[in-house]
């Protein structure tokens, strides 16, 4: 089992199964994958993994959700976790929103939904070989 | 003390305490001044007499009596006398004695054996018969004294003694009354031959027979002493009982008598011739033979004499001589005191001892109560018996233990200090009584002079206080004046239309209470370079009409003129800030004043000036001088500091005023450029509507394109995973299929059967805790990559009963059927996320059309509130479908009503808007479109924090926010409200913590 996670927060379930399935697909059972439908539930989970001594290397987050926005969720892992690398994928996304998690949350990249398989695939991909 | 009892009222006159003191003293020393003087006075006059000699009778009389009153004293023994009286004359036939009687008789004392013999009858010549046999008794008895006498006609003594020395004298000294009371110790024709007494002889004859001797015990005073008598010679200065001319020659002491002759055993000279002598009355005893009869002349007076009580008896020579020598043998031997007196000194001062003691006794008793009021008599009476009573006892006491003390002067000094001391209290009192009544009228005139004074004042003060209230009324009149004169300009300025009317009736009304002609107003130029007058002026009726031309001459050189700082009347105002009076302007023009010859030409005098001053509170910066008002006064006076302060007060009321005023135009001016400003406002409100509603649009927009993108962005990562699945798999699944054992493919077949079954998805939470559980059950059975098993189960949809696929799972081949199954559902999976993302995407596109179907076409259109309100709900579901539990009630009878569709959204947008954010996106949200009467009634609920009561009343007006600055443009419910406005309708609200509810009304207008 692998000791390395993926988390993507989205609070539209289709999205996330779609995620999942492409995250699959593109590095199979290389990374746990773990999935949440707000940042509240997000933040949950880095702290169950943190328990469990599971890092998290990178997590995709959708922005305009109910409750805590995107960049603030964002903002938020990367005072707890700075390392892990921190990516928005959103159908709309305030300006000063993603300026402020580019500077706050040192924002690793913003992509637009509806987005490209090998745009998301090779974005993780090349944050995870930043690593 | 009783003395300061009568005083007491004289006292209480003096205030001070020590002063009373001082008084008291003063009184004290006056009253023992005047006793001494009284004292020292009579003194000094007694002792004067006592020297003179005058009460030396009187003294004598009282020693004498002393003798006479002292008991009797007992028999001496010592001493025997042989006498010779008339019948021992008779009985030897003749006298003188013949000298063989006299032999005859010697020789029988001889025989007796006496101490010695003292022969007190003179012979000096031979008396035959006898006389050899006379001669040879003389020469045979050794202690024999015969006598010689010395003073006055004197007698030799018997020759055959003579030459053995055995000789004494037998003198007496008698005082001027002719009484003996001095013994002779010694005495002589001069000081230098002095032959003894007989007294003196035969004691010390008996003194020395016992073994004592006669000694020098004080050179110096002459004083001898033998055994312990001391011979104290009387001498000159000696007083009291020593007179001034008394005969103090040789040595004499004072005679202590011891009685008459009866203290002394006799025997008749005849008996003692015929021997019949008693056996012991002459052994070792003094023998005195003398003449006791008064034929014979050797008699003299004592004090035993005419003393009270006493026998008129003289005294014989030879008792005298005995008496003396008895005298110095009790001193000697029994301490029987000798006599003595006092120096001159001693008896001075006892003299004014008792002096004093008369004095103050008499002054004492008179003090006391029963001697106040003139007893003097009586007083001085018992002073003189009490004194003498006194005195007599201490002298008799005194004259018992051998002391003579004088009586009677003493006695005397008393008296007269009583007597003359109780005069002098009688005088004393009576000045005491003048001197109080001089005391109480000086105090009386004192008094009198006050008042008199007072009096006198009296009249200057009423005069003055007269005066001063004289004053106080005019000033009062005065001031009441200025009051009525500043309450009228304040009413007069407050009440003119413009500043300028105002001051101008200031000008008047000033030069009206004042009495001046002419006043102006100065003000700063709008560049405060210099001042200018205002066309506003006062000058007196009939000054204008008499000499109007000079008036007007002066207006138009005034309208002309401008100053600049610290130039002329007004500019030195305005420089200085301060009133300026000129009594006296020149009498032409020059630099300063260079309306002065008009001025002058029209009969003005004087001028004032004085600034009006802004308040510094108002402006909050300097003081800054408004105006300076000129007043020109007719007739030249100095300074008047009363009306230039009144002066001043006016014009600072006009500061004031002035200031108001110009504040007034101000707030004119600025009234106007408020109701521009208010235009202009209401053109950007209208403005501001139409941005905030392309803000609300803009928003709206937003979230639509999120809710487009979303599922747009799932459909095409689904249509690439699909893609993927066929691309990956084409080839292998046959292979797959030939491969999958017969005892698999049921279990395959099951797999994808649970894909296809597989109800709504399963939230992230629930997965991962079905994850948790299938994985331990994995583990429990032993299967290896329980986790990964786990996963690929979740996807598949297998979430229990793992016992149906527990063969599966340990078949060898599990990971790839599981995994081809898994990919299976993918496929399903992002077939039915297409179909959802589809439906979604064409929900929010029909939501956008129908929001925006009916801008701005002006006109009313019939539409279904209700349907408006479903398109609002459906553009906010993104935001709706988390934690809001969204209650929805319509009425779908309802008929569609005329009205602005798309502005009704606005109204739903902004409520459910304002309705979210209330209550954070979590909590309840009831919509409620009801038929009410002829009306639509929508309620929008919320379970929010609800709306503060002061807060309430303010939520629909224009600008009203509670969001920071920057968030909400504040127009939101002001626009609602006149879109309802617009639609007749009504929108109320209500609100606790909790419920809020917003209630529109609209009319069912049908087209």
């Amino acid at each position: 089992m692998s000791e390395a996670a993926i988390i993507c927060v989205d609070d539209e379930v289709t999205i996330l199964q779609s995620l999942e399935i492409e995250l699959q697909d593109a590095f199979g059972d290389t990374y746990l994958y773990e999935f949440a439908e707000s940042a509240d539930e997000a933040l949950e989970i880095i702290q169950e993994f943190g328990e469990d001594d599971i890092q998290v290397l990178v997590i995709v987050s959708d922005w305009l959700m109910p409750g805590m926005k995107g960049d603030e969720f964002l903002i938020k892992v990367h005072q707890i976790k700075p390392e892990i690398i921190k990516v928005m994928l959103t159908g709309q996304a305030d300006e000063d929103a993603v300026e402020r998690a580019k500077i706050q949350a040192n924002l690793y990249r913003y992509l637009q939904k509806p987005w490209k398989n090998e745009e998301l695939i090779d974005t993780i991909r090349s944050a995870l070989s930043h690593l | 003390m009783s003395e300061s009892i009568g005083f007491e009222d004289v006292r209480v006159n003096h205030t001070s305490l020590g002063s009373a003191m001082w008084q008291q003293f003063k009184q004290q020393m006056g009253k023992w001044r005047s006793i001494a003087i009284v004292a020292s006075v009579v003194a000094v006059s007694v002792a004067i007499g006592s020297e003179t000699g005058i009460f030396q009778l009187l003294e004598w009389a009282a020693l004498d009596q002393f003798f006479a009153l002292r008991p009797v004293e007992p028999l001496d023994k010592r001493i025997a006398i042989v006498t010779v009286d008339e019948a021992d004359i008779q009985h030897i036939g003749q006298w003188p004695m013949p000298d063989g009687v006299m032999a005859q008789l010697l020789e029988n004392i001889r025989s007796q054996q006496p101490i010695a013999i003292g022969l007190d009858i003179y012979r000096d010549l031979p008396l035959e018969p006898g006389h050899q046999r006379l001669v040879r008794v003389f020469e045979s008895t050794p202690n024999l004294i015969g006598i010689q006498k010395i003073a006055g006609e004197a007698v030799a003594p018997p020759p055959a003694l003579e030459k053995d020395g055995r000789v004494a004298a037998s003198d007496n000294v008698t005082d001027a009354d002719g009484k003996v009371r001095r013994g002779v110790v010694a005495i002589g024709p001069d000081q230098e031959n002095l032959i003894q007494g007989l007294g003196t002889r035969l004691a010390l004859e008996y003194l020395e027979n016992r073994g004592l001797e006669l000694t020098m015990a004080d050179k110096a005073k002459n004083i001898f002493q033998i055994g312990n008598a001391k011979f104290h010679p009387v001498i000159k200065t000696d007083r009291g009982y020593i007179g001034p001319n008394a005969d103090t020659g040789g040595f004499q002491i004072m005679l202590n008598y011891r009685g008459q002759i009866d203290r002394f055993e006799t025997i008749a000279m005849k008996d003692v011739l015929e021997n019949r002598i008693r056996a012991d009355l002459m052994r070792d005893r003094l023998v005195f033979i003398g003449a006791i009869t008064p034929s014979l002349k050797d008699i003299f007076q004592t004090p035993y004499n005419n003393a009270l009580g006493q026998e008129n008896k003289q005294m014989p020579g030879i008792v005298i001589h005995a008496n003396l020598a008895s005298q110095i043998l009790s001193a000697a031997l029994n301490d029987r005191p000798m006599m003595r007196v006092w120096g001159r000194g001693v008896h001075w001062l006892w003299i004014a001892t008792w002096s004093f003691v008369g004095a103050v006794g008499g002054w004492s008793l008179l003090q006391t109560r029963p001697f106040r009021k003139n007893l003097f008599l009586i007083g001085t009476l018992c002073v003189a018996i009490g004194a003498g009573g006194l005195l007599g006892a201490t002298s008799y006491l005194a004259f018992l233990s051998g002391w003579a003390i004088p009586v009677f002067s003493p006695f005397l000094a008393t008296v007269a200090s009583a007597i003359w001391i109780a005069n002098y209290h009688d005088q004393w009192q009576l000045k005491q009584v003048n001197q109080k009544l001089a005391t109480t009228n000086t105090q009386l005139a004192v008094a009198n002079a006050q008042l008199e004074d007072y009096s006198h004042t009296l009249e200057t003060r009423v005069e003055q206080r007269t005066q001063e209230l004289r004053q106080e009324a005019i000033e009062r009149q005065r001031a009441e004046e200025e009051a009525r004169l500043l309450l009228e300009i304040g009413t007069t300025i407050s009440t003119a239309p413009n500043l300028e009317m105002a001051l101008e009736l200031v000008l008047a009304r000033v030069c009206q209470t004042t009495g001046w002609a002419y006043g102006e107003v100065w003000v700063p130029s709008a560049d405060a370079q210099v001042l200018e007058c205002l066309p506003i002026w006062y000058g007196r009726e009939d000054a204008k009409s008499g000499n109007s031309q000079v008036l007007e001459a002066l207006r138009q050189q005034t309208q002309q003129t401008t100053f600049g700082s610290n130039e002329g009347l007004p500019g030195r105002v305005w420089f200085s800030k301060q009133a300026e009076w000129i009594p006296e302007l020149p009498s032409e023009s020059n630099e300063v004043f260079p309306r002065a010859t008009l001025a002058r030409q029209w009969g003005q005098q004087g001028a004032f000036g004085v600034p009006i001053l802004s308040s510094p509170e108002e402006d909050g910066e300097s003081i800054r001088v408004l105006a300076v008002l000129v007043f020109l006064t007719p007739e030249s006076r100095l300074e008047d500091k009363r009306l230039v302060e009144l002066i001043s007060a006016v014009a600072a009321q006009l500061g004031t005023v002035v200031q108001q005023k110009q504040g007034q135009e101000a707030l004119k001016q600025k009234n106007v450029e408020l109701a521009n400003t208010l235009q202009q406002l209401q053109t950007t409100q209208q403005e501001l509507i139409q941005s905030e509603k392309m803000a609300a649009l803009g928003q709206l927009v937003a979230g639509v394109a999120h809710e487009v993108n979303t599922p747009l962005g799932a459909i095409n990562s689904s249509v690439r995973n699909i893609a993927n699945f066929w691309e990956d798999n084409l080839d292998t699944l046959p292979n797959f299929f030939q491969k999958l054992s017969p005892e698999r493919q049921p279990d395959f077949l099951a797999l994808l059967e649970k894909t296809s079954t597989r109800d709504i998805p399963l939230s992230t939470r629930e997965q991962r805790k079905i994850k948790r559980s299938l994985t331990s059950e994995l583990k429990e059975k032993s299967i290896e990559n329980a986790a990964t098993i786990a996963n690929l189960l979740v996807g598949i949809g297998v979430y229990e009963n793992l016992d149906r696929f527990l063969p599966l799972l340990q078949d060898p081949e599990s990971p790839t059927i599981l995994k081809t199954a898994y990919q299976f559902a993918n496929v399903q999976t992002s077939t039915r996320t297409i179909a959802t993302a589809a439906e979604r995407a064409a929900k929010v596109v029909f939501a956008l059309k129908t929001y925006a179907r009916y801008d701005q076409t002006g006109t009313k259109v019939e539409a279904q509130v209700t349907e408006g309100m479903e398109t609002v709900l459906t553009l906010y579901q993104n935001q709706l479908k988390h934690n809001v539990d969204v209650t929805q009630n319509f009425d779908r009878t309802l008929p569609p009503i005329l009205c602005y569709p798309d502005e009704l959204n606005q109204v739903w947008t902004n409520l459910i808007h304002n309705a979210l954010q209330a209550m954070d996106n979590k909590g309840s949200l009831a919509i409620d479109v009801v038929r009410q009467e002829e009306k639509i009634r929508v309620d929008i609920t919320d379970s929010g924090k609800g709306i503060p009561a002061d807060v309430l009343p303010k939520i629909f007006n224009p600008f009203f926010t509670t969001k920071p600055p920057g968030e909400g443009s504040g127009l939101g419910l002001d626009i609602v409200r006149k879109i309802i406005d617009k639609h007749q309708g009504t929108i109320d609200v209500e609100s606790i913590p909790g419920k809020t509810t917003f209630t529109v009304l609209l009319p069912i207008v049908r087209a």
